[in-house]
């Protein structure tokens, strides 16, 4: 039930952010809004497909294929927030397009991974409902982690960045941008955590997260 | 530019957009020059994409066709406008009122370079100038910024 009300809440929260920033977006910075509100849609739908998966623990197929879906979408997330900021950032500089570029390749790679790699479900520690969850095998496991580790380090340090920066330099939005920074690292703090420790400390940080974010989305 | 099947047009006459955007400002001051330039914007990329503009040069014909203005020289980030319906509409203020043009211009112009950019109005016809005179400048980061989280 705990669990329900978590996963259920943070996607709730994230569906709407996006929606939000969809419905509130102007002619000026369009690409970089609409980034911004496909990272919420994507990142609520990997959590509600993870959300779904759990119903399907006693069939590997569709426990796989949901997080496989699942999966994918948070990758896209990852994608899409680092695009959002390297627009803020980066929109006239040479090192756009080979930002774009790399992004793009390592979200192909990750997405490819995941379809045609071989999952192993094992049991994760913490967890509440003792279930099973995924550990992917690319590449032996410790090296998959420091890789992973990095991608999520890579994806999330320049929109945490923006935030900041833009904080220090804007008192008026101080709060604001600081609120937006923390949300963002409690979120890829939580995807990461996931993936090195378990799926139940991803699950509640995602929630704090998007309370964050939706606590400086609402202030104006 | 082609109408679309299911959008809707109104054509605005110079004496009634004087009467209703004149009082805009009178009630809404900046905030109706920045709601003017959105829509600008709006109107500049559907021109922009309508025309398939590719250089500066054939801004003056896109605005001509619109009734927007008679003569637009661009000379890299200056803009000199001649027969601003909006600034002759608008007359006698001692602001620049072309905020709407401008938009326009931001967008056109953005197609062109491929930059993002801002279209600022330094002289104005309804100031009793010749002509009005835009100044183009890239928008820095911490601007793109404070436009976004105005959003979010």
């Amino acid at each position: 039930m705990l669990k329900d009300v978590i996963m259920l809440g943070s996607v709730a929260l994230l569906l709407y952010m996006g929606w939000q920033v969809e419905k509130r977006k102007r002619a000026t910075h369009k690409s970089i809004l609409t980034k911004l509100s496909m990272f919420y849609f994507a990142l609520g739908i990997s959590i509600l497909m993870y959300y779904i998966r759990d119903f399907y623990v006693a069939n590997e197929a569709l426990d796989l294929l949901f997080y496989r879906i699942g999966a994918m979408f948070q990758g896209l997330s990852f994608l899409l927030i680092f695009l959002f900021s390297i627009d803020i950032f980066y929109s006239e500089s040479r090192f756009k397009m080979p930002a774009y570029i790399l992004a793009f390749l390592i979200f192909v790679m990750f997405s490819i991974g995941m379809w045609t790699f071989h999952l192993e479900r094992e049991m994760q520690v913490f967890y509440l409902d003792k279930k099973y969850e995924v550990t992917r095998v690319f590449f032996p496991i410790e090296i998959e982690k420091i890789i992973i580790t990095l991608i999520g380090i890579f994806a999330s340090t320049l929109p945490t960045l923006s935030f900041v920066i833009y904080g220090l330099r804007d008192k008026n939005s101080r709060k604001k941008a600081f609120l937006y920074a923390t949300g963002m690292v409690v979120m890829f703090a939580g995807s990461m955590l996931c993936y090195l420790i378990s799926p139940l400390l991803a699950r509640s940080l995602y929630l704090v997260g998007a309370i964050i974010c939706y606590y400086a989305f609402k202030m104006r | 530019m082609r109408l679309k099947k299911n959008e809707k047009y109104v054509v605005f006459g110079a004496e009634e957009w004087r009467v209703t955007v004149g009082k805009l400002y009178e009630v809404a001051g900046k905030v109706c020059g920045r709601a003017l330039y959105d829509g600008g914007l709006v109107k500049g990329r559907k021109l922009a994409k309508a025309s398939k503009l590719k250089s500066m040069a054939e801004i003056e014909s896109v605005l001509k066709n619109e009734n927007l203005a008679e003569q637009v020289q661009v000379e890299r980030d200056i803009i000199l406008v001649k027969g601003s319906f909006e600034g002759e509409a608008l007359k006698p203020s001692l602001k620049p009122r072309c905020f709407y043009l401008a938009g326009v211009l931001a967008a056109l112009y953005s197609a062109c370079s491929g930059k993002d950019v801002k279209v600022e109005e330094t002289d104005c016809i309804a100031m009793g100038k010749k002509e009005c005179r835009f100044v183009v400048r890239e928008l820095k980061w911490y601007e793109k910024m404070k436009e976004v989280m105005e959003v979010i």
